[in-house]
């Protein structure tokens, strides 16, 4: 195979980047969700503010 | 909203597609009789070039649906789509430079279509960035829903430029009246398109999902403001 290391820099790049901002996404609706339910449960954000 | 384990289902369905697609670029479609193996770069360039079309499409959708109805589920979609439609930009301008290198000899050049994908990209992250600075809900809605509706002329300048002006960049892969290439090339294409549009559609169901609870939460944040 010929060119390879633009071959794998390319995809290696995009498949990194999709994976990572996948992971960004998760991480983001877990914190998200965990704000929704501390506010509906006890009335606290999650840094303790009322 | 569409229910969590369909949600996650449809990832699974994306990752397994994605695999699939790479399966098929690099053991079933051939290498192409001008540019060898290097040519296998379009399996992810075009497709990731489709997706950010395509999410910026649905921007320019929700935007007027937000401007005529005022529903702020519109504008929700709108700000979840530009988002991953800028990181499919950047990508495909990264592994579009990528290719770039060993095809034309230069990682970059002022050509109508590279200069014309780079003014999209720089349009949508002016997009986010507005939304950051305009702190009014409706305000804000309002002047992302215009520049969401202006910004996506460009999309189909981006697609004509190889067609209007002389450039490096080679004409469409796809055209009507036919694809300029043997049908294995073809069907790995196309399948890769529709494995990263499942990737878009995941990541935009999650990302709404986000605004959705941000929305709620500032919701129950203002109401106990009220009662304390």
């Amino acid at each position: 195979m010929s060119n390879v290391g633009y071959i794998i820099a390319a995809y290696g790049i995009t498949l990194g980047a999709l994976a990572l901002y996948g992971l960004h996404l998760w991480s983001r609706l877990r914190s998200a969700e965990r704000e929704v339910t501390a506010l509906t449960a006890d009335g606290r954000m999650l840094d303790g503010r009322r | 909203m569409i229910g969590r384990y369909l949600a996650n289902g449809l990832g699974m369905l994306a990752l397994l597609a994605v695999l699939v697609g790479l399966y098929l670029a690099f053991f079933y479609a051939p290498a192409d009789a001008l540019q060898g193996d290097v040519q296998r770069i379009m399996y992810v360039h075009v497709p990731t070039a489709w997706v950010a079309f395509f999410a910026f499409f649905v921007v320019f959708m929700s935007s007027l649906v937000y401007l005529w109805k005022r529903l702020p589920e519109a504008d929700r979609l709108a700000y979840a789509s530009a988002e991953i439609g800028v990181l499919f930009t950047a990508l495909t301008l990264i592994d579009g430079s990528i290719w770039g290198k060993p095809t034309w000899g230069t990682w970059w050049t002022w050509d109508a279509r590279l200069t014309t994908t780079a003014i999209l990209f720089v349009i949508y992250v002016g997009y986010l960035m507005l939304r950051s600075f305009v702190d009014e809900p409706d305000r804000r809605a309002r002047l992302a829903a215009l520049v969401g509706i202006v910004g996506f002329i460009d999309v189909p300048i981006i697609y004509m430029s190889v067609l209007w002006f002389r450039t490096l960049h080679q004409p469409p892969s796809i055209q009507r009246g036919g694809a300029s290439m043997p049908e294995t090339m073809l069907f790995t294409l196309l399948f890769n398109f529709g494995a990263y549009t499942l990737v878009y559609l995941f990541f935009l169901v999650k990302r709404v999902r986000i605004e959705s609870l941000n929305a709620i939460a500032e919701t129950l944040v203002a109401e106990k403001a009220v009662h304390e």
